[in-house]
């Protein structure tokens, strides 16, 4: 509890200014990810703190008051008004942050459904509604490369849809995941053109992130925001050889009804969570726990994690990512259909 | 996942919470230190009358 308090009196000493709380946002959205709720709790954990802090007097004040013959009695008396506003304040705070996440927090219990039906959703229309070619026609055209060429005009200057699904198998061919995945971010389009950056790289502190990841989606929508975030989709191919792997598990699923393989997994997921996160491992920062914990991950040989119905998958290694509809892939592209 | 404009209300209600505490703050000590100050001079002016019943 005390270490608790020291690193939350830590956090409060080192105020973010407006400058570095804007750039922590902007790192997080460069991730890809970023856990609102443990934002929230953070900074209600700061308020609460410093409301407990102020809400105490000091020993050698209560000292004085014993010395010169007061009673603790009426010190309590003649603070409370203002023990009580002070309670007041933080109970303000919680409620009013608590509006400000309501919407995604109903989107979370609904996100696995609201990506399954994303997913199934284009599987029967094209990016702008339609009903897409018949499936005769579709063949041999992987799912999401419609989209690619929408988004990239220059793709269809060099080949067809059908060759460019045949490229996009021959660049990871042993990847675990085949398909088209996404990172939705504001700052997409430089990520496009520039690469990702690994959260070490960017150096973001911002709470939330349990893993040094990045994190991409099946979903070929933005789930989250209640259809009110307009982010760039960057389109992409994941070299996954050695997945934590829970993409099968449905949101019917409970412990219980797992297989023994599952349990195990679940388990040791578990097991390295609570070492990095919550036991007692002399690392203070969240952001170090992080790195601790995609550490033990990759020490047990794992290169990425895939969450239910690849709902969310996190990748530790950028090098493992591919993007698709740069000039680099474009070029690449052009490559092979001169090849063929 | 959340939008800049959530991350940036969230800094807001915290701005304002903290502002509030700190200014609770300084109220809550004035209100002990008063309570202090009182204390000692009845403590003085107890002493004075007692100097003073001895001096009778």
């Amino acid at each position: 509890m005390d270490k608790e308090r020291d690193l939350l009196k830590n956090d409060l000493e080192n105020q973010k200014t407006p400058e570095e709380t804007k750039k922590s946002v902007e790192d997080a959205e460069i991730l890809g990810y970023e856990d609102i709720a443990e934002f929230r709790k953070k900074k209600l954990g700061e308020i609460e703190f410093m409301a407990d802090e102020i809400s105490k007097t000091s020993e050698s004040k209560i000292s004085q008051v014993n010395e010169f013959g007061g009673s603790s009695e009426e010190l309590e008396h003649r603070t409370s008004e203002v023990d009580e506003k002070i309670e007041e304040v933080t109970e303000n705070a919680q409620n009013e942050v608590g509006e400000v996440e309501k919407p995604s927090e109903n989107i979370q219990q609904n996100e696995v459904v609201k990506v399954e039906e994303a997913i199934e959703g284009e599987q029967n229309l094209d990016t702008s509604g339609n009903q897409k070619e018949s499936n005769l026609e579709k063949k041999g055209i992987k799912d999401g490369v419609d989209f690619v060429f929408e988004q990239n005009p220059g793709l269809e200057k060099i080949g067809t849809k059908k060759q460019y699904s045949e490229y996009l198998d021959s660049i990871f061919p042993d990847s675990k995941v085949k398909d088209i995945v996404y990172h939705y971010s504001s700052l997409g389009e430089k990520i496009k053109e520039e690469g990702f950056k690994s959260a070490v790289e960017l150096r973001s502190k911002i709470a939330g992130l349990d893993k040094d990841a990045l994190y991409f989606t099946k979903s070929p929508i933005v789930y989250w925001g209640g259809g009110a975030v307009d982010l760039y989709r960057v389109c992409t191919l994941l070299n996954i050889k050695n997945p934590l792997d829970f993409s099968s598990y449905t949101e019917n699923d409970s412990f219980e009804t797992l297989s023994e393989e599952d349990k195990n997994r679940a388990k040791k997921y578990e097991e390295l969570l609570n070492k990095a996160h919550y036991e007692e491992n002399g690392l203070n920062d969240i952001y170090e726990k992080s790195k601790y914990f995609t550490k033990l991950l990759k020490d047990e040989g794992y290169d990425s994690v895939l969450q239910p119905n690849l709902s969310e998958i996190e990748i530790f290694d950028k090098q493992n990512i591919y993007t698709l509809g740069n000039n680099q892939d474009l070029e690449n592209f052009k490559k092979f259909v001169e090849k063929t | 996942m959340i939008s800049q404009e959530q991350a940036k209300k969230i800094e807001e209600i915290y701005n304002e919470a903290i502002n509030k505490l700190k200014k609770l703050d300084k109220e809550r000590k004035g209100i002990v230190s008063n309570y202090i100050k009182e204390l000692e001079s009845q403590k003085i002016d107890a002493i004075r009358a007692s100097i003073l019943l001895d001096n009778k």
